[in-house]
């Protein structure tokens, strides 16, 4: 009349193994949960109640006490519908089941079929954390948890399915994916061979891609701004196997998982700049990951960057530098990770034309100070790369002949891109971007010319000790770009270069 | 055909009926300072409180729809007076409903764990 089996919670990206005790006793037919369950496994009663009637088998009638443990843990989630539903029928005697190295997980419908869950890849990775052999997971999930390949993953219709299953009336074998022929590539409708002119947004754009480098671009309406970022993702390089795994878990728990398998392209979120502080960052009674996590080992593109709530702009700094964010609520604190490359683009002024050859700009310092200062100076100190964009000239428009088209460029960024992946092997990071500041000596060391192009720099600049490091990783991109093993001169007059935009407006 | 008469009819209709399907019946009309049970019976290991609810036409609604949400509780409060009283414990229980229609063709429901808390 007692039996208990498992089933999995998550915390954040972190799951929790927990025991399902059913218990069954004479008296008034009722139907209790207890143990911190929320409102989506409180309502399972109804819906375990009808499955087990129209797979076929007896609703017992019986005193039902099932306790979820550990009891202080919360719980939500609609996955443990499976196993309190399994956990009746085992202890009702019409299933034997008493193995204890098998994971149950699966939201039931009315009909007894078993729905797709939320999070089914972070709860799978856990478990194989936890040593756990086999795993029943829904049918739709399969594609999303097969990347592992150390544990059994039985993907499964039906609660019949699962009964004959623990019966041995039928045998699954355990899936194994599609394997590699999910590799197709994908076809954009964008290519930069579009953008006619621009050259020097083009070559900023893509060192900001090959090194994952923050970058912000500042130009009047209609000069190709959006044009050319919307075009980043097509230059931007492929998603490796472990990065690849971390942006499906955040999906996965956020419930975006469209597609049914591993996400296989760089995430670009471009939010509305009426977006709130927690949206972005993430929160929530239960945290969810915000736009900066679902942005993780991708684009954040903002447009319009001054008429972003200041607030919510100011959120950014933290997640930037820390490459994770920590979201406390009342439930728990979970962490969310956030390494993304933040691409900006505004416009100098209200009306857009400060600084346009072409227009003259109707708006007073006064106000041009205003729209400017909504971007603050430690946010400012945390883009790499800072672009000035002018409007096309006529020449450049009515030119016939195309510019580099998208994957010539995603070559020579993918190539880059190489170079650091074997170049950081042993330190845990992927880009230039992310080196942390103890370990800028030992990758970007400069030559005493090079030193002296700094120095000059600095004192008609006047930079700050993080814009001195993110002008040495940005000159490591440059380099890796051409394939040099050292630093030299142009590439640090280049990299100086993307950060001279700032005295001219905000000086 | 008055209402009371008419009730005992349907009640003594459906004692036939569980008698005829090896019921054992306990009381009848059990009544406590909380409310009336018509029928409490066993059936196999299991203690049974049977509502009886009769009609002689269904142009008002079906029987067992008179039997909402008050009345079930005003039924589980009585059993368990009952229960107490006679000092059983260890119990299954179950709540039925026995629908009589007395129209030109006399028709039994038996709606098996009907409710219950």
């Amino acid at each position: 009349m007692y039996s208990k089996i498992s089933t999995c919670v998550l915390q954040g990206l972190s799951g929790h193994i927990v025991e399902v005790e059913t218990d069954l006793s004479r008296g008034m037919p009722v139907f209790n949960i207890v143990g911190l369950a929320d409102t989506a496994i409180k309502e399972s009663k109804e819906r375990v109640r009808s499955a087990i009637k129209n797979s076929g088998y007896g609703f017992p009638l019986s005193r039902i006490t099932i306790n979820l443990a550990p009891a202080h843990l919360r719980k939500e989630g609609s996955q443990m519908d499976l196993a309190i539903a399994l956990g009746i029928l085992i202890s009702s005697g019409m299933v034997d089941y008493d193995q204890e190295d098998t994971v149950f997980l699966g939201e039931l419908s009315l009909d007894g079929k078993l729905n797709p869950i939320e999070g089914a890849l972070p709860m799978v990775l856990s478990l194989r954390d936890f040593k756990i052999k086999r795993c029943i997971v829904p049918y739709d999930n399969r594609e999303e948890c097969s990347v592992i390949d150390d544990m059994e993953i039985i993907p499964l219709r039906t609660l019949r399915e699962v009964v004959d299953y623990l019966k041995g009336k039928i045998i699954i074998e355990p899936y194994k994916g599609m394997g590699e022929d999910s590799k197709e590539k994908k076809e954009y409708e964008l290519d930069f061979s579009d953008i006619r002119g621009q050259d020097s947004l083009k070559r900023a754009l893509e060192v900001a891609a090959a090194g994952g480098h923050n970058a912000l671009i500042l130009g009047p309406p209609g000069s190709g701004k959006t044009m050319a970022i919307r075009r980043l993702p097509t230059i931007l390089p492929d998603l490796s196997l472990e990065e690849s795994i971390e942006v499906t878990k955040i999906y996965s728990i956020a419930g975006l998982l469209k597609s049914k398998g591993l996400i296989k392209e760089r995430p670009f979120r471009s939010p509305h700049h009426t977006i709130s502080a927690v949206s972005l960052i993430g929160g929530g009674r239960n945290p969810k990951p915000g736009e900066v996590s679902l942005a993780h080992n991708g684009v954040l593109f903002l447009d319009e960057l001054a008429e972003f709530d200041r607030r919510a702009l100011d959120s950014l700094r933290q997640p930037m530098e820390d490459g994770q964010v920590n979201i406390s609520r009342i439930y728990g604190t979970y962490t969310f990770p956030s390494k993304f490359m933040l691409v900006a683009a505004l416009n100098p002024c209200p009306c857009g034309y400060y600084g346009d050859p072409y227009h003259d700009c109707s708006c007073s310092p006064r106000d041009i100070d205003r729209y400017l200062n909504k971007i603050s100076q430690p946010l400012l100190d945390r883009m790499d790369i800072h672009m000035e964009v002018l409007p096309v000239k006529y020449q450049d428009l009515s030119r016939v002949r195309k510019g580099e088209s998208s994957l010539e460029i995603k070559k020579r960024v993918s190539m880059a891109r190489q170079i650091q992946l074997n170049r950081f092997k042993d330190e845990g990071i992927y880009t230039n971007a992310q080196i942390p500041n103890k370990l800028i000596p030992k990758y970007c060391s400069l030559s005493s010319s090079s030193e002296r192009i700094m120095d000059q720099a600095f004192k008609k600049y006047k930079f700050s000790a993080r814009t001195y490091h993110k002008i040495l990783k940005v000159a490591r991109t440059i380099a890796d770009l051409e394939g040099k093993e050292s630093i030299m001169d142009h590439h640090i007059l280049e990299a100086i270069g993307y950060r001279s935009l700032r005295v001219k407006y905000w000086g | 055909m008055d209402k009371l008469t008419k009730g005992k009819k349907g009640e003594g209709l459906a004692l036939d009926y569980l008698r005829k399907r090896d019921y054992i019946i306990l009381e009848t009309n059990y009544r406590n300072k909380i409310g009336e049970i018509d029928i409490i019976a066993i059936e196999g290991e299991v203690l049974v409180f049977i509502e009886v609810k009769s009609r002689t036409s269904t142009s008002f609604g079906r029987a067992y729809e008179a039997v909402n949400f008050h009345k079930q509780r005003k039924i589980i409060n009585t059993s368990l007076i009952y229960l107490r009283d006679k000092g059983l414990n260890d119990f299954q229980l179950r709540y039925d409903i026995i629908e009589v229609y007395m129209t030109n063709r006399l028709k039994i429901n038996h709606i098996k764990d009907a409710f219950c808390l």
